[in-house]
């Protein structure tokens, strides 16, 4: 998948593309989606990724330090995790905003549960 | 007969030279640039030591008649093959030119290969394989599948004597991803470089899944999930730039030392930073790396497989400048715990280093294995002995600092004194017990607690008492599993004296065929 920015009588669009590949040749292309980029926001902050942040392995959460609206930068730490006799910090990769959030305090979690959802804004 | 002036002849030699190393032709090479990529000569000139190439075998024509091959000039049959220099060091190279023929593998290319190994291996001096090519050329058949048969026999019989290293430059699919698996190091490059054994379109055909080249096979997938990239890079400058980098850290082969390098950090630098970084709360995490970095050499750390199984932490460093492999727990990812993953990773850089005479320096906060099913099943087993395994069996000098946590199976796998650490320092925070302190009281004191009046008052109390007794390096000290407990703040200078002593050490293994390494 490869993803361009075009501009249409002054207008900005992200084209999401996907390579059609035979025989390991590129003949052509299918467009998978177009969405119009926000006026005020640089394309290279358009680009909008969903992304579930999930539980690396069992434990308790200790702390949830966002919540559903939340802006969030990169590096945050957003959920802490008590598994392994460490208080395991769970931090944002990417910044953009909490989309939800599926655990409270106390709440036992296995690996691979989702603990969050962030909408992230990807350069 | 009239016989040629011999300046004629050298003018033939040039135009004929010329021809060849145009490769595909101009138009080929065109192409090549549009997509982003430089050819397999221009990328020989940006590796090595400018003007160090020599080339051999530029003449070599492959033999092949059917299929429309006999009419066929396929120049240099595909591949550059040679020697030059890094920072004056030898070093043989192999370079895949995908403008001709797509870079595809047949009889000839592969001897081309296979020659300049031996010649790196007879030398002494690492081989770096450049590839860029659409895989086995069908029209020669099984002729060019038996020419990837002899690469990887020879990547084995060269492995753990010289260092052998690959670039992946564009697609290598198929048989090819072998030749480079067998290698000691893979690179690549973000959004160019390729690596699948059966690429989307057979997936799609036999599973129905759908998947993009990039998403099977590139760079960030190969750095992040699988573990089978060693170093990736954004562009090829980035990416031969830090292959030179690699080489600085590695011998020319197993019977050279790694070479020192006079860094002009003293050695008796004091660490105070590390009294800030880890937190004598031992459920507080910390960034393994700043600990790494502040004890090593300044800027002299390298890690290897940064983002893959980040619950440990490996590379290169130099220590008063002697080389060191570093290997250590990362209490920032999955509590630093080992898994299938972070074992497997340690083990082949533990035995990289081993082969090569590089001295291991262990830092250890490791709580335990990871807990699971899916570990369990995965095989945690087999991949956790791969540790024991290679620390038991290396014979380098193996230094071992005790940060923090060191419990249980976890504690002897990250080179304790049981498998043969030469030195074993431990921190005043060092905790080396055989489990948690709550599991191990639920154990010992079981009926103790069975008959207390207020059971939950009274584990708390022995929790405590268990921790103050047992979570502290003394224990350990007092037996000998420990040679020397020190204050944080002098790991530096304890470490490179301790690497300066024992790299006279020798040691000994009964004569065998190999042994049975666990995989």
């Amino acid at each position: 998948m490869r993803r361009f920015w075009v501009r249409v009588n002054g207008e900005e669009y992200q084209v999401e593309v996907m390579e059609i590949i035979e025989e390991g040749e590129r003949k052509g292309f299918e467009i998978k989606d177009i969405t119009r980029v926000q006026e005020g926001k640089k394309s290279s902050e358009a680009l909008k990724v969903t992304t579930t942040i999930r539980s690396p392995m069992p434990g308790r959460i200790l702390a949830v330090n966002v919540k559903k609206g939340d802006e969030v930068k990169a590096g945050q730490v957003a959920v802490i995790l008590e598994a392994m006799k460490m208080e395991n910090e769970i931090s944002i990769e990417h910044p953009g905003v909490i989309t939800n959030v599926y655990v409270e305090e106390n709440d036992t979690v296995d690996v691979g549960d989702a603990l969050l959802e962030v909408e992230e804004w990807r350069e | 007969m009239r016989y040629k002036r011999i300046e004629e002849l050298v003018q033939e030699l040039k135009e004929k030279n010329d021809v060849l190393t145009l490769g595909g032709g101009k138009k080929a090479i065109e192409k090549q640039h549009q997509s982003g990529k430089r050819t397999a000569r221009e990328r020989i000139e940006m590796f090595l030591d400018s003007g160090s190439f020599e080339e051999v075998d530029l003449f070599v024509e492959h033999r092949a008649e059917r299929f429309g091959m006999k009419e066929k000039a396929v120049p240099a049959d595909g591949v550059v093959t040679g020697f030059g220099t890094v920072d004056g060091r030898a070093v043989f190279v192999y370079s895949q030119d995908f403008t001709v023929m797509g870079g595809s593998l047949g009889e000839m290319h592969a001897k081309k290969i296979c020659k300049i190994m031996d010649m790196a291996l007879k030398v002494g001096a690492p081989i770096i394989g450049i590839n860029d090519s659409g895989g086995a050329r069908i029209q020669e058949g099984i002729d060019s599948l038996s020419g990837y048969g002899q690469i990887f026999w020879r990547n084995t019989q060269a492995s753990g004597v010289i260092p052998q290293i690959a670039v992946i430059a564009g697609p290598c699919a198929g048989g090819a991803v072998y030749s480079p698996a067998l290698m000691d190091f893979i690179f690549m490059v973000e959004g160019m470089s390729k690596m699948f054994v059966t690429g989307p379109q057979v997936v799609k055909a036999a599973t129905g899944e759908e998947v993009s080249a990039e998403e099977l096979g590139g760079a960030a997938t190969h750095a992040t999930r699988s573990g089978v990239a060693h170093f990736t890079a954004r562009n090829e400058e980035e990416c031969f730039a830090d292959l030179r980098r690699l080489l600085t850290y590695l011998p020319s082969n197993n019977a050279e030392e790694p070479p020192f390098v006079e860094s002009g950090d003293p050695m008796d630098r004091e660490n105070r930073a590390l009294l800030e970084i880890v937190s004598p709360n031992p459920n507080k995490p910390y960034d393994m790396k700043k600990v790494i970095q502040e004890i090593v050499d300044q800027g002299s750390f390298f890690e290897v497989q940064k983002d893959f199984a980040r619950n440990i932490i490996v590379g290169f460093a130099r220590m008063g400048g002697h080389v060191v492999g570093v290997v250590a727990n990362q209490p920032y990812h999955l509590a630093g715990c080992l898994d299938i993953d972070s074992a497997d990773k340690a083990s082949r850089f533990i035995r990289f280093c081993d082969c090569f005479g590089i001295p291991l320096l262990t830092l250890v906060d490791v709580p335990g294995f990871l807990p699971g099913t899916n570990q369990e099943f995965g095989g945690i087993i087999r991949h956790g002995a791969k540790m024991l395994y290679a620390y038991s069996e290396a014979t380098v000098p193996k230094i071992t600092v005790i940060v923090r946590k060191a419990y249980g199976g976890a504690y002897l796998a990250m080179c304790s004194r049981d498998l043969g650490a030469d030195l074993v320092l431990a921190w005043p925070t060092a905790e080396i017990a055989v489990m948690g302190a709550e599991g191990a009281v639920a154990i010992i004191f079981r009926q103790e607690l069975e008959k207390a009046l207020d059971p939950e008052v009274e584990r708390e109390k022995l929790i405590d008492q268990y921790r103050r007794e047992f979570y502290n390096p003394y224990q350990a000290a007092k037996r000998g599993y420990v040679d020397q407990v020190i204050d944080p703040v002098v790991t530096r200078l304890k470490v490179v004296r301790a690497l300066e002593v024992f790299w006279s050490k020798r040691e000994g293994r009964r004569g065998k065929k190999h042994g049975n390494f666990p995989v």
